[in-house]
């Protein structure tokens, strides 16, 4: 009995160890990112900077939302990362549900599809892309970007929802069938509440992609207003000169809409539901 | 039996109705740009001119071009590196962090943020910790005494693609572990409290119980890391450039490099369709073991 | 139930989301159908955003070059808006971002909805005229007194394709405190300045004699440091001509000294991967002692540091021993050919030099950065000032970035793939010899000048 408490001891410091430096490793570029965001310029560029002593400014927070005017990015890459996920959840829980449950012909291909559209590099794509979205008129917009945006998005869903629908046994739904649902009603009406955490982590990780994407927006927009936040971050190098200070604040201002999504979504992803497993 | 007959044609047209979106974002949206590419691969096509058709000249190009190979073996390395460290790395976290203790909650959600920042945000923090002037990195290096001169992180040919994997890791571990960590709180506890009376110590445990359990989501998790490590241009490119001199080139920086640096889309093209086959045959050979295993 | 409220919480956020977005960028117009079915809102925006492309054909498209000095932008921007004004044509201007430019031109161009105006760098609007893109501009040149060189900048072969809008003139910043710490006076030649830098370096206490950058990514100072020494030790890339003749004993032997300063350790071994930003933060950063750089740390020191300013001397360039050069890039303006606003786009840059006090103050305003492309702005107050008259000289004796080859896309390309830094990167990082990196050099220069 006394070897087992040992034993539990050494297991649980090993954990602890393990652990804290697993949380040093990931807390400290985040916490270098935050502390100069906050930094005076005459700190931050010298050649040994500091760990610790900080003369503590919002200069340039102050400048990126003044000068730079960065809310205008913000709001563009909200507006299009929540269009993009709305739109391609509808799209794919309807298409999920129909490749899972529905017999119809190329079923199989479609299938395959999807998935092998996923596998394509952007870098094959972004030029003829641009071309593509340009003849429709939106070269240069924003726009543009609730075009393309689901060309990855949607696949991606289509590949996470599958495998949440394909576990919610098909006794559940064959009974409301025979009492006369509808496929909709049933989808609607089973389908839906019960996948409902598994739909709901896929919107986060859609909503996290789009709000993330960096080549085709840089591609895709020119003009500072068009620019997503990721965009607009990486134009602050003007020829030989670097704004680490305003960059750094605007990666903590992009940063935060999503991490707040994922700490509130947290338990869900990793509460056993977010593999399909429905039971 | 009628009513089951109208309801397979009705399902029949509903199934199709519902595709129509789909089909309108694949073989439209990213259909028509795709024939473009790759019939731009096969031709001399430059910005602002008209493409010759010529035939396969670009592929055999890329045989004799050593940036290219170069480039091929940056990215099989760099996936392969980051994948195997990620997986492990992940499935370590996911195993310690399944554990009752106190402050798991506070573990599990501190660790899982790197992975909901943006690719561009994190490549730009690294940018900045590493850099040879400023960076934070060398600095508490040299501070330390553990170096007496300070690395060149983004300079050295040797280091400077390790230098780039090391981001693409920090930020790809927690999808690993929490995609692991879902699967493993569905496990049934007594099945390891059953194991250790038999004897089983935890490294069996690991090897009998754990392991084939998580294995569909390993593997699912797996594919999708890889796809995503393979195509990575962002992180690459923000972080090194792909330099010096093509050092930490990789498949998606070569094609960038080779369309505006270069200005030969056609080549460009030719680069970044050549890996296609190579990405479907790993579709295809994961497939296999999926329908093996079922 | 948990659970459920955490979904609905993420879906109501994003809703929230999604109208707080349409609504400040968009109206009500894409608000109301992202609610209902997501297609319809796409057609709906694509069918806004044709509509108003084909209602704006009369609109100039101008693209400027982002500078760090924020007050320039403002300035043009006044400027396209009392033209706008006065001349009843709407202007879409854009400030780009330098390093995307080259990108986004060609994509744009690609896609056929390209800018009718451009501003950048003289060797990356130069490109566009090898692909047929730029307009002639050799009435615009006759109507304006620009100076000598600022006649050559945008003359390819005999037609004028950019008009100059202001000299980037180069020049060297040396550490004078440190340099008198030794007592050293300023060097003359780069023999010189290699000696000198031999008993200024200390590495150990993280401080570099010498900071020039080595790196392959993006702007020019590299390239024109490199090109500055083949010219100085009696090298030449390509003769007038148009000939490729760099692989001769002189390259080599300029190869060899920028080896030497790189193996003698009195340069960073981060050069090899310094842009042009490297230089100017390792130099404000006080651990080089002296960069060669276009007038923008001067600007960054006026506002961060004027300690490290005092001690900064601003030098003409050393001799070697074939002669002493100082090459100079300029930024241009440039006319797409294919735009529907050629005549336009003519327009404005007369508007821009019509005004002439407004076009002194704009290169003003950049510091000693930018150098005045019209005749007679010497004596101004400003260029009489002790720190800028250096930079007016040095624009005035500056050759172009790609002397001597004849002025045509050829040699922007060249120069602008940073054909000489990737040969010196090949001795540094893969340890070629001089000779082989002066074949490297000639193979890769023929390459663009023998393609049909």
């Amino acid at each position: 009995m006394h070897s087992r408490k040992k034993t539990k001891a050494i297991k649980m410091t090993t954990t602890y160890v393990i652990l804290i430096i697993s949380l040093l490793w990931t807390i400290f570029p985040l916490y270098w990112m935050v502390k100069s965001s906050f930094t005076i310029d005459k700190e931050m560029y010298v050649a040994r900077p500091k760990l610790f002593d900080i003369a503590f400014t919002a200069e340039h927070y102050v400048d990126l939302i003044v000068n730079a005017k960065f809310m205008v990015n913000l709001g563009n890459s909200l507006m299009i990362a929540a269009i993009t996920t709305i739109f391609g959840l509808t799209v794919s829980v309807f298409a999920s549900y129909a490749m899972t449950r529905l017999k119809y012909p190329g079923r199989k291909f479609f299938s395959s599809t999807v998935i092998i559209s996923y596998l394509l590099p952007t870098a094959v794509l972004f030029i003829p892309m641009y071309i593509f979205v340009s003849k429709l008129g939106l070269g240069g917009t924003k726009w543009a970007m609730l075009v393309i945006y689901p060309t990855f998005v949607v696949p991606y869903c289509c590949y996470m929802l599958r495998s949440y629908f394909t576990a919610i046994p098909y006794a559940l739904e064959e009974a409301a069938l025979i009492d006369g649902c509808t496929r909709l009603q049933s989808l609607r009406h089973i389908i839906v509440p019960i996948a409902l955490p598994g739909i709901a982590v896929t919107a986060t990780f859609a909503f996290t992609m789009s709000w993330n994407e960096y080549l085709y927006a840089m591609i895709m927009t020119t003009s500072m207003k068009e620019m997503t936040a990721t965009v607009a971050i990486s134009s602050w190098k003007y020829g030989d000169i670097i704004n680490w200070g305003r960059i750094m604040a605007g990666c903590v201002v992009a940063s935060l809409p999503v991490t707040i999504i994922y700490i509130v979504a947290q338990s869900m992803l990793v509460s056993g539901k977010a593999d399909g497993s429905v039971k | 039996m009628k009513r089951i007959e109208s309801q397979t044609v009705k399902d029949k047209r509903l199934g199709l109705v519902l595709m129509i979106p789909i089909v309108l974002v694949i073989f439209i949206i990213m259909g028509i740009p795709l024939v473009r590419a790759i019939y731009w691969s096969f031709t001399d096509k430059v910005v602002g001119s008209d493409a010759h058709f010529i035939g396969l000249k670009n592929y055999m190009g890329l045989f004799q071009d050593k940036v290219y190979w170069k480039s091929l073996k940056n990215t099989v390395i760099y996936t392969g590196g980051c994948i195997l460290a990620k997986l492990l790395l992940g499935l370590l976290w996911a195993v310690l962090l399944n554990q009752d203790f106190k402050g798991k909650g506070f573990f599990r959600t501190a660790l899982l943020i790197p992975w909901a920042l943006p690719g561009m945000v994190v490549a730009m923090t690294w940018r900045w910790m590493y850099d040879s002037t400023y960076g934070i990195i060398n600095s508490l290096l040299l501070s330390s005494g553990l170096v007496e001169m300070p690395v060149a992180w983004l300079s050295n040919p040797k280091i400077v693609l390790y230098s780039a994997m090391i981001v693409n890791i920090w930020r790809g571990v927690p999808f690993f572990m929490f995609s692991i960590l879902g699967v493993l709180q569905t496990l049934d506890k007594q099945v390891y409290e059953a194991a250790t009376v038999d004897g089983a110590g935890i490294f069996k445990q690991f090897w009998y119980i754990t392991l084939p359990s998580i294995s569909p989501v390993l593997k699912v998790t797996t594919l999708l890391s890889t796809i995503w490590t393979f195509n990575d241009f962002e992180n690459v490119w923000l972080v090194t450039g792909g330099g010096p001199l093509y050092a930490s080139s990789v498949i998606a920086t070569y094609t960038y490099d080779k369309a505006f640096i270069q200005n030969s889309l056609g080549q460009a093209l030719s680069v970044a369709t050549s890996v296609i086959p190579i990405l479907i045959v790993m579709m295809l050979i994961f497939s296999y073991f999926n329908k093996k295993e079922q | 139930m948990k659970r459920k409220l955490l979904s609905v919480i993420l879906a109501a956020s994003m809703v929230a989301a999604c109208l707080a977005g349409c609504g400040s960028d968009a109206g009500t117009e894409g608000a109301a159908p992202a609610e209902g079915e997501a297609p319809a809102a796409e057609a709906s925006e694509e069918a806004e955003a044709s509509a108003s492309e084909s209602s704006s054909a009369k609109k100039l498209v101008f693209w400027d070059k982002a500078e760090y000095v924020d007050e320039y932008g403002n300035m043009m921007k006044a400027v396209v808006d009392r033209f706008a004004e006065e001349q009843g044509v709407e202007v879409d201007y854009v400030n780009v971002p330098s390093a995307d430019m080259k990108q986004k031109l060609m994509a744009a161009i690609e896609a056929g909805n390209a800018p009718d105006l451009i501003v950048g760098d003289d060797t990356l609007v130069g490109q566009f005229a090898s692909l047929n893109q730029l307009e002639n501009v050799d009435d615009i040149m006759s109507e304006y007194d620009f100076t000598d060189a600022a006649l050559k900048v945008g003359l390819l072969g005999d037609t004028q394709y950019m008009v100059p809008q202001a000299f980037t003139a180069p020049g060297m910043y040396i550490r004078i405190d440190k340099w008198q710490e030794k007592g050293l006076d300023v060097p003359e030649t780069w023999e010189e300045l290699k000696e000198q830098a031999a008993q200024v370096n200390d590495p150990a206490n993280g401080f570099y004699a010498l900071g020039f950058a080595m790196g392959a990514s993006g702007g020019g100072d590299a390239e024109g440091f490199c090109r500055t020494i083949i010219l100085d030790w009696g090298g030449q890339t390509v003769d007038e001509e148009g000939n490729v003749v760099v692989n001769s004993p002189e390259t080599v032997e300029a190869l060899a000294f920028i080896k030497s300063l790189y193996d003698d350790g009195l340069i960073s071994p981060d050069a090899v991967t310094g842009d042009d930003n490297w230089n100017n933060q390792s130099y404000l950063a006080g651990t080089t002692g002296v960069i060669c750089n276009a007038g923008s740390v001067v600007a960054s020191m006026k506002n961060d540091d004027p300690e490290l300013l005092a001690n900064t001397q601003v030098i003409a360039y050393p001799a070697g021993p074939k002669g002493c050069y100082t090459l100079g890039g300029s930024n241009v303006f440039g006319i797409i050919a294919s735009g529907k606003n050629v005549a336009e786009a003519k327009d404005f840059i007369r508007f821009y030099y019509n005004d002439m006090d407004n076009y002194e103050a704009m290169i003003e305003v950049m510091g000693a950065m930018w150098q005045p492309v019209i005749n007679g702005m010497d004596e101004s107050e400003f260029w009489q000032d002790e720190m800028n008259k250096p930079w007016m000289e040095s624009s005035k004796q500056c050759v172009k970035t790609y002397y001597p080859a004849p002025s045509d896309d050829r040699a922007m390309t060249c120069f602008s793939s940073q054909l000489c830094v990737k040969a010196v990167q090949e001795m540094l990082i893969n340890g070629a010899t001089p000779e082989e990196a002066a074949e490297i050099l000639e193979a890769s220069f023929k390459e663009v000048y023998e393609a049909e």
